[in-house]
């Protein structure tokens, strides 16, 4: 399997009030996560402004995680910056401008995802999505579905790439994808 | 705290024994509206787009509905949908919408896919909608309803409306479940589903129905003498199926299969039969496999090609002045399709798209076998206009072999001022070529396709959470009409016009996992063109809805009722306006609902309605079933 290549609007699987406060349990068994953190925690939700289901799923996720509790996420509030990839000239420069430590992807059009892969490599951004197919390309850690139950997918290489350390209890839930790693 | 959060996580993914009610499903209903709201549906554009995004009037039926509602048919969950109303002759069910219902026209109106495979036979364009349809409603994990015209994305036939019954991945399945079902009239079925993603990645999933019914004795006044007895059709309304579906995916590729046949005994006399003579039946058998492939190709480029070929056969007898008659009629289509998708910015989205098909057909009226070619082009394009305003136009051409060419356009404008309102702006076009029985009975061969078009407003509004509104106006020309004329009803000719304007309001609410309930009124004055005349076979008024609620957590009832105004008979007389109350039980004791037991009462008042026949009928109204109950017991492993 390869990675990179092209993120063309595939689905979300599990609606967005459900995978994102999983999403944000998961971060909890990221061991490195805490380490890096000064007062909050800023995750980036990387979305395109000019197509509506990239911005609507970006506005549900603001919804979702302003619900959450102030302490979900290793005890330290969340702070959402909201990234248009349609007025972003830099991904990289803008991620550690406004020192993201985690990106969500929300379902985009023809995007390039060498580009975001390159950017939260060097940023050391762990990239989470609710597009199970992203992590088969090269997304750290998506949500899937299997039957009637969410199922996290991890792609191993991916986080590991983006400096995340992830807890072995954290492993044996999930769907691990290993690949080859850039 | 760490532990606190692991154990909360187990519980959500893994698949062991928990408090798995209705707030730990993922269904659409049981996660609220937004998460309905957010299925993807893809019949619309033949790409996913939720249903507030496509440039159509689209209804989901969800397999939740379907588990919370006790469907037993297709058309039960159809008759669902607002501005949908269903006909049944005793042979046939057969689908109306927007006031529009032609008797016999064989549903040849209304597009009917299965995973995007075309459904209606070649000899009569007929989509099977009742019993007829052999795919266990078990294995359906929606059905996607669009309606309105779409043949700039399916060519002919799609003038009234599209539906898709999409089935279960293998993925989504994950298991086996084995139903057993029991009812009136002697009913008896079994249905088996298996679902599993392989270690290798592939999916593979199977679904299976059969089903026995010994019908009831029918009394049709019509035939009420002495030589018919009495006007009594005795043994003549039993059915048999039986129908099998599979798939296997793996990466980029699918492939799907389907096989079924039903055989149903005929008791009306219809075209002229004689009455109450044993073994008058229909059996249909279709049956079609399906290869697709899907794969993004670079950055913005998406390809989409399938293949496919679909036989269906009609086997059946009848007597006429006392000899037994075969009836006979078969098709086998032969197709593939390619279509390219093209992303070449985020907010502009083109679909370019051909398509060839081979038909071979032959039916027992006209005794020949014919040929046809279809080749298609369509292109469609989307374009985000701004972050509240997107366009969308589309064309496909049309060439037949046997018929005039044909262009159907479709254009949408839609408004989103915020995200609880959507507003549409809808127009297309849609035609359907005459069939073979249609062509080769025609003057002189002289049957044009005939055609719709269609406008419409769509107004879709969110208020608080969980409640969705919508509100919609059209207005629809129908020129050149197929219809069957003078006494021979094997002889073809455009007869004429109709159009017809109608609203439809209706409301979804699903504010919780625990309730949910929908309500819908359509009005649809749909007349002969130039004339006061309402069309035959369309009532002017519906009111429909109903109720599912969690009232313990091992049961939860649902009541659903539907009301028509009268419908003109082909003899100009009216049938009377019905109240058809409907309720289901579904019991799940255990808390993992591997064990389901579901109780569906049919006609819970024993209502008398009769709705009326076709052209073929000496009935001007036929009598529908009575209450009728059936229960359901599914395991789950």
């Amino acid at each position: 399997m390869t990675e990179g290549g092209l993120l063309s609007a595939q689905e979300v699987a599990i609606p967005v009030e459900v995978h994102v406060p999983l999403l944000m349990k998961i971060l909890n068994y990221d061991r490195s996560l805490a380490a890096k953190v000064h007062g909050d925690i800023p995750i980036g939700v990387l979305y395109q402004g000019k197509y509506r289901t990239s911005s609507t799923v970006a506005d549900e996720v603001r919804t979702a995680i302003a619900q959450l509790p102030d302490d979900a996420l290793s005890g330290f509030p969340v702070r959402l910056i909201a990234i248009d990839l349609d007025k972003t000239e830099n991904l990289g420069r803008e991620l550690v401008s406004q020192g993201v430590l985690v990106l969500y992807l929300t379902p985009m059009r023809a995007v390039d995802l060498d580009v975001v892969l390159r950017a939260s490599r060097d940023a050391q951004v762990l990239t989470v999505t609710g597009v199970p197919e992203y992590v088969e390309t090269g997304i750290a850690i998506g949500i899937d579905r299997r039957g009637e139950r969410p199922q996290i997918v991890i792609n191993l290489t991916a986080s590991q790439a983006e400096g995340a350390d992830l807890s072995a209890q954290l492993l044996k839930l999930a769907r691990v994808i290993k690949q080859k790693g850039r | 705290m760490r532990s606190k959060h692991l154990a909360l996580l187990a519980n959500l993914v893994i698949a062991a024994p928990f408090p798995a009610r209705a707030q730990d499903s993922l269904s659409p209903s049981n996660s609220g509206l937004d998460a309905l709201l957010n299925t993807k549906v893809s019949t619309a554009a033949k790409y996913s787009q939720t249903m507030i995004e496509a440039a159509s009037a689209v209804s989901i039926i969800t397999s939740e509905d379907i588990k919370q509602y006790g469907y037993r048919t297709l058309d039960e969950a159809l008759a669902s949908v607002n501005g949908f109303y269903l006909t049944y002759d005793r042979g046939y069910t057969y689908l109306g919408t927007r006031g529009f219902s032609r008797p016999t026209d064989y549903n040849n109106r209304v597009l009917l896919l299965v995973d995007g495979n075309t459904m209606n036979e070649g000899v009569w364009g007929t989509a099977p909608l009742g019993t007829e349809f052999t795919v266990s409603l078990a294995s359906i994990e929606r059905i996607e309803v669009v309606r309105g015209p779409g043949s700039a994305l399916y060519g002919p036939g799609a003038m009234f409306a599209v539906v898709n019954v999409i089935t279960k991945t293998g993925t989504g399945i994950d298991g086996l479940e084995a139903a057993v079902q029991g009812g009136s009239y002697g009913q008896r079925r079994g249905t088996v589903l298996f679902g599993r993603r392989l270690r290798s990645g592939t999916a593979v999933m199977f679904s299976g129905l059969i089903e026995g019914k010994d019908g009831q004795d029918h009394y049709y006044p019509e035939f009420d003498t002495p030589e018919t007895n009495h006007g009594v059709a005795h043994n003549l309304d039993w059915e048999r199926r039986w129908g099998v579906v599979g798939g296997v995916a793996h990466g980029d590729l699918a492939l799907h299969a389907r096989y079924g046949v039903r055989t149903k005994a005929i008791p009306t006399g219809e075209y002229g039969a004689d009455f109450n003579v044993p073994d008058t039946y229909y059996r249909d058998t279709h049956g079609a496999v399906q290869l697709e492939y899907n794969r993004d190709l670079a950055a913005a480029y998406h390809l989409s090609a399938r293949s496919y070929v679909d036989v269906f056969q009609l086997k059946g007898q009848a007597s006429y002045g006392g000899a037994q008659s075969p009836i006979t009629a078969h098709s086998t289509q032969v197709g593939a399709e390619a279509a390219l998708r093209w992303d070449f910015h985020s907010s502009s989205r083109l679909t370019v798209g051909a398509e060839v098909r081979e038909s071979y057909h032959g039916d027992y009226v006209s005794g020949e076998h014919r040929q046809e070619t279809l080749a298609s082009l369509y292109l469609q394009e989307e374009y985000q206009i701004s972050g509240r305003l997107t366009a969308l136009g589309g064309l496909r051409f049309d060439d037949q072999r046997t018929s005039d060419n044909a262009l159907s356009p479709r254009a949408a404008l839609i408004y989103a001022p915020s995200h609880r309102t959507t507003l549409k702006a809808l127009y297309g076009e849609a035609l359907r070529a005459p069939s073979t029985l249609e062509a080769g009975a025609g003057a002189d061969n002289a049957v044009d396709p005939e055609g719709v078009k269609t406008f419409e407003l769509l107004w879709q509004q969110r208020f608080s959470r969980g409640y969705l509104s919508t509100m919609s106006v059209y207005q629809y020309q129908a020129h050149g009409l197929i219809e069957a004329t003078g006494d021979n009803l094997t002889s073809y000719a455009n007869t004429g016009e109709a159009d017809a304007v109608g609203v439809e309001m209706g409301i979804q609410a699903r504010p919780g996992q625990y309730l949910a309930w929908y309500g819908g009124y359509a009005y649809q004055d749909a007349r002969a063109d130039n004339s006061e005349t309402r069309l035959t076979n369309s009532p002017v008024h519906q009111l429909k809805g109903g109720v599912s609620v969690q009232t313990l957590p091992w049961l939860r009832p649902a009541v659903e009722f539907r009301y028509e105004s009268p419908r003109r008979t082909v003899i100009d007389t009216e049938t009377d306006s019905y109240l058809l109350t409907n309720a289901h039980l579904l019991i799940t004791p255990r808390e993992d609902d591997r064990v389901a037991l579901s109780i569906r009462l049919n006609n819970a008042f024993n209502t008398r309605y009769a709705l009326p026949g076709g052209t073929n009928d000496r009935q001007a109204a036929i009598g529908q079933d009575g209450r009728n109950v059936s229960v359901q017991l599914r395991y789950r492993h």
